[in-house]
């Protein structure tokens, strides 16, 4: 499964975003898109879930909107729900969604998933909200996850658990998981990265391709290396 | 259905946990009205006087939820984002949430003006069915029309921090060109009034008014006006439903 980016162009008002860009989104691996702040990862997955429309070029193998998840930056959940009901509601707004089996999750996310169920949304720490709403989301019957920053602010432990969590949905070849980060030593390393930079698109096809940019072999050398 | 009935529920949930939109919607203008009011009540004025001035109070309730309720909280749900993590797990369909919201604020709505008419009940016990029919058919004939035109705020380019000072300020001035204009006993003129939402809502009171009074003296001119601009209402809200906008205007999200 595939989604194509072919020679597209945005732009913000009068301010171009993406100049003839070129890319290709693949299942089997988590999908990572790096770049410095404003160099038009949201916007792309805006043009690539349809919220935005390009001015020119092509976006071809995307899955029809009933088969899209776009979890923007922070994820907007009400306090006033428990985690049951806040269950409830994005099952009950989804087009379709697989039941939970308890009984196959780890006993770590399932003594996860049981406490957060009956506590308050405001009770939650940014992480177990992340954590929480993403699980959720793994079971909504989708093909192509946009994951706006979705380890942005929480911490280590939650950041773990989410990451997993990304891991296990990217292992199913029926779905495209796209990853938008600027926690770059924290990525998996049985993934593509995709370097936003002046408003055009490199892919490396594998961690070790991205990192051998770096005589280092440091991972932020190599993406500062290519952004200088 | 299923999928607006969720949005219904959740929405419900939120709504009925805070506190504060029930003073503003309810009992402020509840106790503004009692107290206006509660020396010709005691003076034995009919019920027909009395209900004649809560027309206003109505229009103000039913016109303050669809700002605040509807018109307000699709800005504020554009603008973090809301829309469009949901519109996308919803199978990108916009109006989902939308009809959700309207659903939700509806029963708000009425459960406000249930409320505030249990008043007028409390002090005219013999005429509680009357009352009820009135507030009722009124409410229906003029909040759903006016929720749904009120989707229209989200085409207004305002900025989240100032759409709530501009709604409300908005409120109060309609509020006050239905309450000092005179009855024009014109199509034309009554149309445009009308597409004041606080005038339709008094619009429609006083022909409900009529009507269940049975009274002899129902214009057409006014059922005209009334028709009208429920249609137009109604159809121009649905139409913009299906095209809220889903993205920031001023922080990308």
């Amino acid at each position: 499964m595939q989604v194509k980016v072919k020679n597209v162009n945005f732009s913000y008002k009068k301010e171009q975003i993406l100049a003839d860009l070129s890319c290709t989104f693949c299942s089997g691996k988590i999908n990572y898109l790096i770049g410095y702040n404003g160099s038009g990862k949201t916007t792309l997955f805006d043009l690539i879930s349809g919220a935005r429309v390009p001015s020119s070029g092509t976006i071809s193998g995307r899955p029809n909107a009933k088969e899209v998840l776009y979890q923007t930056q922070n994820p907007v959940v009400f306090g006033a729900l428990t985690g049951r009901n806040l269950q409830e509601f994005i099952f009950g707004v989804a087009t379709g969604h697989s039941k939970i089996e308890i009984d196959k999750l780890s006993p770590h996310f399932c003594e996860l998933y049981q406490k957060l169920l009956e506590r308050k949304v405001s009770d939650m720490s940014v992480g177990e909200r992340r954590w929480f709403v993403l699980f959720l989301e793994s079971y909504l019957e989708k093909k192509l996850f946009l994951l706006d920053e979705p380890t942005s602010g929480v911490d280590p432990v939650s950041r773990k658990q989410i990451l997993t969590s990304i891991s296990a949905l990217a292992s199913d070849p029926q779905k495209i998981i796209i990853v938008t980060t600027h926690d770059l030593k924290n990525l998996d390393s049985n993934c593509y990265i995709h370097l936003l930079k002046d408003k055009k698109m490199t892919t490396f096809n594998s961690y070790a391709d991205f990192v051998a940019i770096s005589d280092k072999q440091e991972i932020e050398d190599a993406f500062a290396i290519l952004n200088s | 259905m299923k999928i607006v009935y969720s949005y219904f529920k959740t929405f419900n949930k939120v709504i009925w946990s805070e506190k504060v939109p029930f003073f503003y919607t309810l009992i402020l203008p509840a106790i503004i009205f009692l107290m206006s009011n509660y020396g010709n009540i005691k003076n034995g004025a009919s019920l027909n006087q009395i209900m004649s001035t809560s027309s206003n109070y109505l229009g103000y309730m039913i016109v303050a939820t669809a700002v605040n309720g509807v018109a307000l909280q699709l800005i504020n749900f554009r603008e973090i984002g809301f829309l469009k993590t949901y519109t996308m797990i919803s199978g990108g369909e916009r109006k989902y949430s939308v009809w959700g919201l309207i659903c939700s604020e509806f029963l708000f709505g009425y459960v406000c003006v249930l409320i505030f008419s249990a008043c007028l009940m409390f002090f005219y016990p013999t005429q509680i069915v009357h009352i009820l029919v009135v507030y009722t058919l009124t409410y229906v004939i003029s909040a759903l029309p006016i929720m749904f035109v009120s989707i229209l705020a989200d085409l207004l380019p305002v900025r989240n921090n100032t759409s709530g000072t501009l709604g409300n300020l908005l409120l109060v001035v309609l509020l006050w060109v239905s309450a000092v204009r005179v009855d024009s006993h014109s199509l034309v003129q009554e149309f445009l009034f009308g597409l004041d939402p606080c005038d339709y809502v008094t619009q429609v009171f006083d022909l409900v008014n009529r009507f269940t009074s049975h009274a002899h003296n129902i214009y057409s001119y006014q059922v005209l006006a009334v028709t009208g601009i429920f249609l137009i209402f109604l159809v121009l809200g649905i139409v913009c439903s299906s095209r809220v906008r889903i993205n920031s205007e001023y922080m990308r999200n």
